[in-house]
């Protein structure tokens, strides 16, 4: 079927990534590295999962932080980075999580429509998605499997590999 | 033409007639393809884009059950002697409700979902759907949206009915099912078993609704298509429950935007599975904008302010307004729409099957107030176009008509199909096998996935939320314990309560699905009797998921099914309220190879009791009580557990008998009325033991029992603890209430088997002998071995 959605694309965008504070437990991260190991895939030693939310705007950082800060963290458990590009981190493997397009973001749509609201910025997109940090000594095909087998649906969602840094 | 595609049938033959049904996802057969082309012949031009989805849209399994309405010849086989009849699926079922005739049946047959009589002002309405396909292809998404959807069924009944309980039931794959086995595309069932739970979890718990019933199946029949069934139960004001959409009213749409997912649903669900989909079929759910509709539609209808309701559901708006203006006609103008962003062809607008959304038609002195009063809840009301009697469905799309077509042909053009198919019964035998070593096999049917313990699904489910719940789906000592079913307590000034069960088991379809239908049936009534609930006041739904229909054994099945609902639902004079079917669940693979599922019924059952303090639950509740087994045990071990951990085929399937279990369930609901009996749970898979076993664990008690006490047709150990029969329960009393509740049950097969012990274990006599000795803890870490 064609996909005329518009494609967004070359536009400014900011990256707020959300993740649990060191001392609060990452029940998410616990029960991927228990899934991974299900699948037969023992060399995993860490996982850490974060969520991102992928701003399409032109504002600035100032604004983006003032929106994470305020409106998009749990700032008991959780803290948080922004940036456009990120930088590879050593001894893990990194595994980006996007909707494809056209797909219905639910979470993205509230959290546009929140920041609307609370006047900060007017006009702008949100992306939902997921970020998953794989420490441990694994090929890129076991990555990818456990990618296709477990964190990406790939009808709906689109995945990245960054290899290890 | 600027926004729709002209489709070029007229002079199409009839292998071109198929590739266009083919190259756009149509679902539609040659036949009729055929009768489209008859009809825009009439008409002297070619069919749009948007007309042709349209009526593939309305004709398909999915919205108006061609299988279920069409005349199908069967042929019936038993000992060379072969039984012809013509039989209609939906009248067979809807037979049943009319010659019952109860006056409590308020809507049957008629709206999304069925209602029945609660008291003199309110009524409750009960709908299952299932959202199998969806929830193969992506978990997570199709189940809520699943839930979702049966909840909007609920708000679409009548004028509005207010949602107060969810339940789910699931079959899965073996969780254990090799990786390697699976083609691609096809999830693995663990995979799916996890989102689907946290979907209906998600769902339902931030709609603020309680999931308090359901059940799990696990067999490898189910790895290519999982089922996945969801139902809502609602409560609605009895002179709410007519709807008439009158002429000149708007059409107004509200909830959720318009976007491209779900496009092809209905006709995509009336097909198999492939391994190459397109994504757009995915439905994603979003509760947050459901709760917020959900509320402001109650206030809206306490106002008077509309005239009739419905939700989009599959098919979308083509479906929805097609329907509500089937008798009128109806004018839309889709650039009204709101969307979520640019880019949809009109058809596509139409189709959608975008979550969230209802059709409203209100008279033109409400629209405004209509409007203002969703606004102010922040809940989007668009008017997108009006009801005329024209007679026809007419769609605009700017300046350009996109479809024009009559209703009467939309809705009853769909040939009439003509099916053939045949039942050969198997010739059942009696299998007798000795167990070596009963603890170990007592223990290895406890932890059986279809018998262990589901508690980590259930925990994750909000069960109390409301208030209302007055039996949960766990009981007693620390929530161990099983329920048998639900009990809902809907008023906060009367005590006043509905009880809600299902029954479900698909291995004896695999040996006759006419007593298959039977044992649903009976399991559902039993479950909601051992609550406390009355048999004479409970209604049923039902509930098929099938395989490959087209195939004449399959479709055999299916008829066979259906001939036993009937026949059994007259027996136990329990009325059908409402139901679904779910055709052509098999699997398609690459090679041509078809997987059909096990062919499957779900009965769900509504009890209503008058008094929500006199119910009983299955935990075992006080040392020195005694025990007692109600009703017969037989030799049928076919489609058992116990069959199925020894890898024995054959067998005999349970066969109800109503003419016993009727009487005995109306003396059941008396003694726990009056509080003779303080713990009831009827025996069901995995038989009397597991029965046992599951009070024990729920009252942290022990017993003492002698099973040669039990009435059994052969007196042997494996078929009174094991064997599956219907028809049985076994209480708890009191020693003080020993000769009253003699009295109640004189005349029946009942026997004293044993008496609760302090200590926590289980001691197994058979007359002097000593059968076993299992502690508490061995069958509790047995029962809850099931891990996710």
């Amino acid at each position: 079927m064609k996909n005329n959605v518009q494609v967004i694309m070359n536009e400014k965008f900011w990256i707020v990534e959300i993740f649990k504070k060191k001392e609060a437990f990452d029940v998410f991260g616990k029960e991927i590295k228990k899934n991974i190991k299900e699948l037969g895939i023992l060399n995993v030693e860490k996982v850490r999962v974060s969520n991102l939310y992928k701003i399409i705007t032109d504002a600035g950082k100032k604004n983006i932080v003032k929106i994470a800060r305020d409106l998009l963290v749990d700032n008991i458990s959780e803290d948080f980075k922004v940036y456009r590009k990120f930088k590879k981190i050593k001894n893990f493997w990194i595994v980006e999580v996007f909707f494809k397009e056209g797909v219905t973001d639910s979470v993205g749509e509230t959290a546009k429509k929140t920041i609307i609201e609370s006047g900060i910025l007017k006009k702008l997109e949100v992306k939902t998605g997921k970020k998953y940090y794989i420490k441990g000594n694994l090929k890129e095909k076991e990555v990818k499997e456990i990618c296709e087998k477990l964190l990406a649906n790939t009808l709906i969602q689109n995945y990245f590999i960054y290899p290890k840094g | 033409m600027k926004y729709a595609r002209e489709i070029y049938i007229l002079n199409a033959d009839e292998k071109e007639l198929i590739e266009i049904s083919e190259k756009n996802l149509l679902s539609l057969n040659l036949e009729e393809m055929k009768k489209i082309k008859e009809y825009f012949s009439f008409l002297g031009r070619n069919p749009t884009d948007c007309e042709l989805e349209c009526i593939a849209q309305t004709w398909s399994e999915h919205c108006c059950h061609k299988t279920f309405k069409a005349e199908i010849e069967y042929y019936e086989k038993e000992r060379n002697v072969t039984k012809f009849e013509r039989i209609c699926l939906l009248k067979e079922i809807m037979e049943v409700t009319e010659i019952l005739n109860y006056k409590w049946c308020i809507s049957v047959f008629k709206d999304n979902a069925g209602v029945i009589k609660l008291n003199e002002k309110w009524g409750v309405a009960f709908k299952v759907e299932t959202h199998n396909h969806p929830s193969a292809l992506e978990p997570y998404g199709g189940a809520g949206t699943g839930i979702g959807g049966v909840i909007r069924d609920i708000l679409g009944v009548g004028l509005g009915a207010k949602p107060i309980l969810n339940t789910d039931v699931f079959c899965f794959g073996e969780l254990d099912y090799p990786y390697k086995k699976l083609p691609k595309g096809v999830l693995h069932p663990l995979r799916v078993f996890r989102g689907v739970v946290s979907g209906v979890r998600d769902y339902g718990n931030r709609m603020g609704i309680p999931t308090g019933n359901g059940a799990i199946i696990f067999d490898n029949g189910y790895v290519f298509n999982c089922l996945v069934y969801c139902g809502t139960v609602g409560i609605i004001p009895i002179d709410k429950v007519e709807k008439k959409v009158k002429e000149g009213d708007f059409i107004v749409v509200v909830g959720g935007k318009t976007g491209r997912d779900g496009i092809h649903g209905a006709t995509f669900s009336s097909a198999s599975l492939k391994e190459d989909i397109p994504t757009s079929v995915v439905q994603i759910g979003n509760p947050i904008v459901e709760k917020k509709l959900q509320d402001v539609l109650l206030v809206a209808r306490d106002k008077g302010l509309f005239n009739s309701i419905t939700d989009c559901g599959a098919g979308g708006f083509s479906s929805a307004i097609g329907e509500m203006g089937k008798d009128l006609g109806a004018v839309v103008y889709l650039e009204k729409v709101p969307l979520k962003y640019e880019g949809l062809a009109p058809w596509e607008i139409f189709l959608s099957e975008s979550q969230e959304r209802m059709v409203l038609s209100v008279s033109e002195e409400n629209v405004e107030k209509l409007i203002e009063l969703f606004n102010s809840e922040d809940v989007e009301a668009t008017v997108i176009g009006r009801f005329l009697k024209t007679g026809k469905l007419t769609v605009y799309y700017k300046d350009e008509i996109i479809c024009d077509i009559d209703m009467e042909f939309l809705h009853k053009g769909v040939p009439e199909r003509k099916l053939k198919c045949f039942f050969e019964k198997k010739e059942e035998e009696k299998v007798t096998y000795k167990s070596g070593n009963l603890k170990r096999d007592i223990l290895k049917v406890l932890s059986n996935p279809n018998i262990a313990s589901k508690e980590e699904v259930i925990h994750q489910y909000d069960h109390e939320v409301g208030g209302r719940t007055i039996l949960k789906p766990l009981v007693g000592f620390e929530s161990r314990g099983v329920s048998d079913g639900v009990v809902l307590k809907p008023f906060y000034d009367s005590y006043e309560g509905i009880i809600v069960a299902c029954g479900i088991n698909p291995f004896y379809g695999e040996i006759d699905p006419y007593y298959m239908a039977g044992n649903c049936i009976e399991e559902c009534i039993r479950n909601i009797v051992s609550c406390g609930g009355d048999p004479e006041k409970i209604a049923i739904l039902d509930n098929f998921c099938w395989g490959n229909i087209l195939d004449e054994e399959e479709l055999g099945k299916l008829v066979r099914c259906v001939k036993g609902c009937k026949d059994f639902a007259l027996k136990y004079k329990v009325p059908f309220i409402s139901g679904k079917d779910s055709l052509n669940n098999y699997f398609k693979g690459k090679d041509g190879r078809i997987v059909s599922i096990p062919g499957t019924l779900l009965i769900s059952g509504i009890g209503i009791i008058e008094d929500i303090r006199k119910i009983t639950s299955t935990d075992f509740k006080k040392q020195g009580n005694l025990i007692f087994v109600l009703g017969k045990t037989y030799n049928e071990f076919g489609g058992s557990i116990y069959f199925k951990i020894n890898k024995i085929k054959g067998g005999i399937i349970p066969k109800p008998r109503p003419e016993k279990t009727l009487p005995l369930m109306k003396k059941i609901h008396y003694a726990i009325k009056n509080g003779i009996i303080r713990s009831c749970h009827d025996c069901s898979d995995g038989g009397l033991i597991t029965t046992i076993c599951e009070m024990m664990i729920g009252g942290n008690l022990g017993c003492k029992v002698d099973f040669s006490k039990v009435i059994s047709e052969e007196k042997s150990e494996e078929i009174i603890l094991f064997s599956e029969s219907c028809g049985r329960f076994v209480v708890e009393i009191e020693k003080t209430n020993l000769k009253e509740f003699e009295k109640i049950f004189e005349g029946e097969e009942i026997s004293c088997i044993g008496e609760i012990i302090e200590e926590g274990k289980l001691e197994g006599f058979f007359g002097l002998k000593k059968l076993f000795e299992i502690s508490l803890d061995e069958i509790y870490k047995s029962w809850r071995s099931l891990k996710f």
